[in-house]
């Protein structure tokens, strides 16, 4: 029996989304249909939420890394994938030989379930989850069945007794959270905005749309705001499998983004549910078919519950169950499409025909890394980094690092990590705090957990192991000699590292590439030194020059520097990282007036500023032609003309800065000319007429000369 | 094809060291002296009229010297005087009907000296109109003078943080990523052709073509030596905004596209000009700066009339030669000498045809000891054995050599052709690359030139060379083997 079903009423380009839902309800035929209206205001079109929805259950390295026609012997592994992912093994168990590759990720905690989720909306995602949220990894388990609503009603009881107190998080800023949404690193995985216009993308070109599926977040507006920040920045707590990782957002910062995904719609109604009229079944009874629908399987609820046995899964027919057309009440329905049946089939195939391929550490690592999806943003060997459209969302927060391109925005390449960091610095990375040294870049690294990490400590090494090994001599015989002659290569004169990198709490003189403060705790001294000795060859890419090619001391300047930084305390800074220099342009020293060009506070971009011995101060805003500023005492400090690379504007020195009245009629300016008294005039047209205009000390303030085509007129200028 | 990227970088970055003893017998490296406690970041050098040489210097000087071959080169026997200061971020200068030219950030300054005290006193604005917007990726480079008298400069495109206080130009800094050009009589920059990134230097050939030179990075695939002439876009998207002005000699392409490779920007990007001459990255150094025709006579050696680039990360310079195919020019890049004492920014000649170079590495790093200064090549009168020439020819190429040469085993040159991705991310690799078919190795009587035929010659892609061990019939060793020739068109 079919219903006719009202048409929702919502604007246009959701129409389509609308459509694939109907089809989907329409597989559920003898359901009574009726949808609820989601009220949406116009600017959620553009909304992460309206993403291209995806109809099967979506794993995004299966689907990165998986094409329809790749070979089999490629295939397989896309299947051994999936039948991790989709925590196949949870049910049928696989053999001993198997598992520990295809152990099922933890599913998501349900403690507490109840206070985040209104019970329609349990209702809703429990009877046909990929009707509520396309592309969930949750399979489907009621098919419409006689019995099935009372089912589903006593889980939803069950589900919603479980009640935990979430703890009070900061109202948010969703203008703000949408801001971070796009920068710290959620669009690898999740839709971008498409009213969000990522800054690299020149005004003359179009967004480019990922071409690869986001992985859902339907249900960002489902769950009560405060605990969707909670979430947010607890992501291991509600999910342990680490799937969705922490981005080490503070508590505002978790707020400022469920702000913006919480759209605040009015909350769907399961108007069916009311006219089911399905008498309350009680906690008890749902607590039952939690444990005998296989729910325990992958949820923890309360406390483990064991569950209903299934077929091993060497034993399976995998032209049945799960991977037949569909799926009665009982049997999990994932909407698996083609190309996953054809993956899992061949990788059941696979583990039948006996026990796996030896894998290498390397392998291992590859297989991690891939479960966790670290490819969505890193390059490893290769593999993986985030796809152009999803790149260009990375950014850098600091301008002077633009120049380092793609190495100011995208994390860093991941090719031989395990030979190049600590044991140490890659806890803090994994699951630590305070490993990051590039905070120029606004992606973060996230926090997976440790227990879907801490196998890299032992893989990585293993695996990035380098044969010879490159030798290097850190002894530190003779330390006090070497750290000195370290610290002098360290310095502008001698190789000037610090052209580039910063020390401690001091910035470098050029881009703000790493600081060199934690080089030894982080880096293995081999890794150190083979890279110092090909930067190109060691890590691809690096803008780092090759210093040390062709020269003869090269081991012992690399063993110096080592020392060098090992010994860092007590030592002194290298040259060109301070300055002892004064770079104050002093008047009244010269006896001359000074003529100062550059960008100055109160007179723009295209200021020329003027300073007199006697104590008073100009500044000349050629574009606006006019005086625009004066002040007393101190002139200006040429420092960032004379030192700086990124040539921040300066302030004047002095006091007393005041602002002088705007100019009018059309102005020209023409350059200025210096009198043999040092004294400059400017030179400019005024609605054509030719200006000179001079500013002269006198009586603790200025005197104003001004002849406009032969005739002068002079005012005093006192404040 | 990654991995053959790297095995080039290899084996490049090894070889650039070798030379240095070589270098020496060609050309002597003189190091000048400068003025105690200033930081000599020479950025522009000009010949003025009576045989001074002026020098602009970042930090916003211009000093006169007054026997720039002097030798020892002391302070005291150059003969230092400061002329004009105070300005901003000079990064070009130029000497014109006996004037002096500097470029700042935001204008062009004319310098004179009125009252003939020896010192500036009038610092006229002879061009002006780009936007500043005060982030510090806004270099402006030149000036230099066209044939008919007019002004032209380069502007990087911006990059990095604007500051509120530069008013509407923090919004939007006008014909930054453009050549502009200053009609004579005129003190108003307007654009003239598009598409660059940091293009550091620009100057003339010696028919009086304009050339620039531009920098690796977004939309700049490796360093490219392009010849600007009006209307002229070069690929980097973010100059695009000024196209659609109305003023503007660039037609804006319909629609940019991001991941072409050059070859096929060619086609599909309307007024896309591909550069005359690519530098491959690393193996010719990372950054070309100022280019300067030598027009010496021969008293610098062999290469009359070729053009010499300077190479930042390698302190060093990198030559090219172009010819004219199908009307436009392209040519070759060979390397020169590096290992400098900092990286060069600014080149130029002197009248006894010593090379001239200004270098400052503030801001990024590079080979050598010093981060600024000013050193010459002295022509030791020994000639090198060089490719003097390399030439694109009805289905091969011809090498011209220096000086004769005895036959090799030509069988054992590596040669492949590859071409680069125009993209918003940083750079390109070789892409495409393919092992070149060269057979029917044939060299003169003479000894002097080598044809080659090439089986697989492909437009729009650079042709990259290393000839075997080959030496002059008097003995003498080929200096560099590696050249690199951009076939945009095939004759």
């Amino acid at each position: 029996m079919t219903q006719e079903v009202p048409m929702p009423k919502t604007k246009p380009n959701r129409h389509s989304m609308c459509s694939l839902e109907l089809r989907a309800w329409s597989f559920l035929g003898h359901w009574p249909l009726f949808i609820g209206h989601l009220l949406l205001a116009s600017p959620l079109t553009a909304h992460p939420l309206q993403a291209e929805p995806v109809n099967h259950a979506y794993v995004f390295t299966f689907d990165q890394f998986n094409l329809s026609e790749d070979p089999d012997e490629h295939v397989v592994e896309g299947g051994h994938l999936l039948l991790a992912e989709l925590s196949c093994t949870a049910c049928h168990a696989a053999p001993e030989a198997w598992r520990e590759r295809l152990a099922p990720k933890p599913g998501p905690n349900l403690a507490g379930v109840g206070s985040r989720l209104d019970q329609d909306q349990l209702w809703l995602f429990i009877r046909s989850p990929q009707f509520r949220k396309k592309g969930t990894q949750m399979p489907g388990l009621f098919s419409g069945e006689e019995g099935d609503a009372a089912r589903v009603e006593a889980l939803v009881e069950y589900l919603s007794s479980l009640k935990q107190e979430t703890p009070k998080m900061p109202a948010g800023d969703g203008a703000h959270g949408k801001e971070l949404y796009h920068k710290v690193g959620c669009v690898a995985c999740h839709e971008p905005g498409s009213d969000f216009r990522p800054a690299k993308v020149p005004a003359a070109m179009d967004v480019e749309k990922p071409g690869n599926a986001s992985v859902p977040i339907a249900f960002a507006d489902v769950y009560d705001i405060n605990s969707l920040a909670h979430f947010l920045q607890n992501p291991l707590h509600y999910r342990p499998s680490g799937r969705m990782p922490g981005l080490r957002l503070s508590d505002q910062e978790a707020a400022d983004i469920a702000a913006y995904l919480h759209v605040g719609r009015q909350p769907e109604k399961a108007v069916e549910r009311a006219a089911l009229k399905t008498p309350p079944q009680g906690v008890e009874k749902g607590r039952q078919t939690f444990q005998a629908m296989g729910c325990t399987h992958c949820h923890v609820s309360e406390t483990r519950m064991e569950g209903r046995s299934h077929p091993v899964l060497a034993s399976l027919n995998t032209d049945k169950g799960c991977l037949s057309a569909s799926q009665p009440t009982g049997v999990p329905r994932y909407d698996l499409n083609d190309l996953q049946k054809r993956a899992l089939k061949l990788a059941i195939s696979a583990v039948k025909k006996g026990g796996p391929p030896a894998l290498s550490a390397l392998q291992k690592v590859d297989w991690q890394m891939t479960r966790l999806n670290c490819y969505a943003c890193h390059d490893r060997n290769g593999k993986g980094g985030p796809e152009d459209p999803r790149a260009q969302y990375f950014t850098s927060n600091d301008g002077s690092a633009e120049s380092l391109g793609e190495l100011a925005h995208l994390p860093p390449n991941l090719d031989a990590a395990g030979r190049k960091l600590t044991r140490g610095w890659l806890e803090k990375i994994l699951f630590g705090e305070g490993g990051g040294v590039r905070p120029y870049m606004d992606a973060r690294m996230p926090d997976f957990g440790r227990d879907q990490t801490a196998m890299l400590l032992d893989l990585l090494p293993e695996a990035d192991r380098r044969e010879p090994p490159v030798k290097i001599d850190v002894s530190g015989l003779e330390k006090h000699h070497r750290a000195e002659l370290g610290r002098k290569l360290v310095g502008m004169t001698g190789l000037a590292c610090v052209g580039c990198h910063g020390l401690k709490d001091r910035k470098s003189l050029g881009p703000p590439v790493i600081r060199l403060t934690h080089t030894v705790e982080r880096l293995q001294p081999e890794y150190f030194k083979e890279l110092l000795l090909n930067p190109q060859a060691t890590q691809p890419g690096t803008m780092m020059p090759p210093m040390f090619i062709g020269r003869k001391t090269a081991d012992k300047d690399v063993e110096s520097i080592w020392t060098y930084l090992k010994e860092l305390e007590g030592q002194p800074l290298p040259d060109g990282l301070i300055s002892n220099e004064d770079f104050e342009i002093k008047p009244a020293k010269t006896g001359r007036p000074a003529v100062f060009r550059s960008f100055i506070e109160g007179a723009g971009t295209h200021a020329i500023g003027v300073g007199f011995p006697a104590g008073v101060n100009a500044a000349f805003d050629s574009v606006q032609v006019r005086w625009a500023i004066v002040w007393k005492g101190r002139f200006l400090d040429a420092m960032s003309n004379w030192q700086s690379r990124d040539m921040p504007p300066i302030k004047p020195l002095g006091t007393d800065v005041k602002e002088l009245p705007s100019a009018s009629g059309t102005r020209e300016f023409q350059g200025y000319r210096i009198g043999g008294d040092g004294v400059p005039t400017m030179l400019y047209t005024l609605d054509g007429q030719p200006v000179e205009d001079t500013l002269r000390p006198s009586g603790g303030g200025f005197e104003r000369i001004v002849t406009i085509n032969g005739k002068t007129t002079k005012e005093a200028i006192s404040w | 094809m990654v991995k053959a990227f790297l095995g080039f970088l290899i084996t490049a970055g090894t070889g650039l060291m070798l030379h240095a003893q070589e270098q020496s017998d060609y050309y002597r490296t003189v190091t000048l002296e400068t003025p105690a406690g200033v930081n000599f970041e020479a950025s522009g050098l000009a010949m003025l009229p009576d045989g001074r040489l002026a020098v602009s210097l970042r930090k916003g000087d211009v000093w006169l010297i007054q026997n720039p071959a002097a030798e020892p080169p002391s302070v005291k026997s150059l003969g230092y005087h400061l002329f004009a200061s105070g300005m901003h971020e000079i990064l070009g200068l130029d000497v014109h009907d006996g004037d002096i030219y500097v470029t700042q950030r935001s204008e062009v300054t004319r310098l004179r000296d009125t009252d003939k005290d020896g010192t500036a006193d009038e610092y006229h604005t002879a061009s002006k109109g780009w936007g500043v917007s005060g982030a510090y990726h806004e270099y402006a480079y030149g000036p230099v003078f066209d044939r008919e008298g007019n002004m032209h400069n380069t502007l990087n495109c911006s990059m990095g943080k604007t500051w509120a206080g530069a008013g509407d130009e923090a919004k939007h800094p006008l014909w930054r990523g453009w050549s502009v050009i200053t009609r004579k009589g005129g003190t108003t920059a307007t654009g003239f052709s598009a598409g660059f990134r940091s293009p550091c230097g620009i100057g003339l050939n010696a028919e009086g073509d304009i050339f620039g030179t531009d920098q690796q990075g977004n939309w700049v695939p490796t360093s490219p030596v392009m010849h600007i002439r009006e209307g002229a876009f070069f690929g980097h998207a973010e100059s695009l905004v000024d196209a659609t002005r109305p003023d503007s000699p660039v037609k804006p392409p319909a629609r940019m596209l991001d991941g072409l490779t050059v070859a096929e920007a060619v086609t599909r990007i309307r007024g896309y000009c591909p550069p005359a001459v690519w530098l491959p990255y690393v193996k010719f150094g990372q950054s070309t700066t100022g280019l300067r025709c030598d027009l010496t006579g021969g008293k610098f050696g062999p290469f009359e009339r070729q053009m010499f680039i300077g190479e930042f990360v390698l302190s060093g310079v990198n030559r090219v030669f172009l010819e004219k195919v199908g009307g436009e020019y392209q040519g070759a890049c060979f390397p020169f000498v590096s290992g400098l004492q900092s990286a060069v920014l600014t080149l130029n000649f002197l009248p006894d045809g010593s090379m001239i170079v200004g270098q400052s590495n503030r801001g990024w790093n590079s080979y050598g000891s010093r981060s600024f200064g000013l050193q010459r090549l002295v022509p030791t009168g020994k000639v090198p054995l060089e490719i003097h020439k390399l030439e694109a020819i009805p289905g091969g190429f011809r090498f011209t050599f220096t000086r004769p040469v005895k036959t090799a085993d030509w069988s054992k040159t590596k040669a492949q052709s590859y071409t680069y991705t125009l993209t918003a991310k940083y750079g390109s690799p070789e892409v495409n690359p393919q092992p070149l078919q060269l057979s029917g190795w044939q060299i003169s009587d003479d000894g002097l030139s080598l044809t080659v035929k090439c089986g697989n010659l492909r437009a729009g892609h650079v042709h990259e060379f290393e000839l075997p061990e080959v030496s002059a019939q008097n003995g003498l060793p080929l200096w560099h083997r590696l050249c690199a020739y951009t076939l945009n068109r095939l004759p």
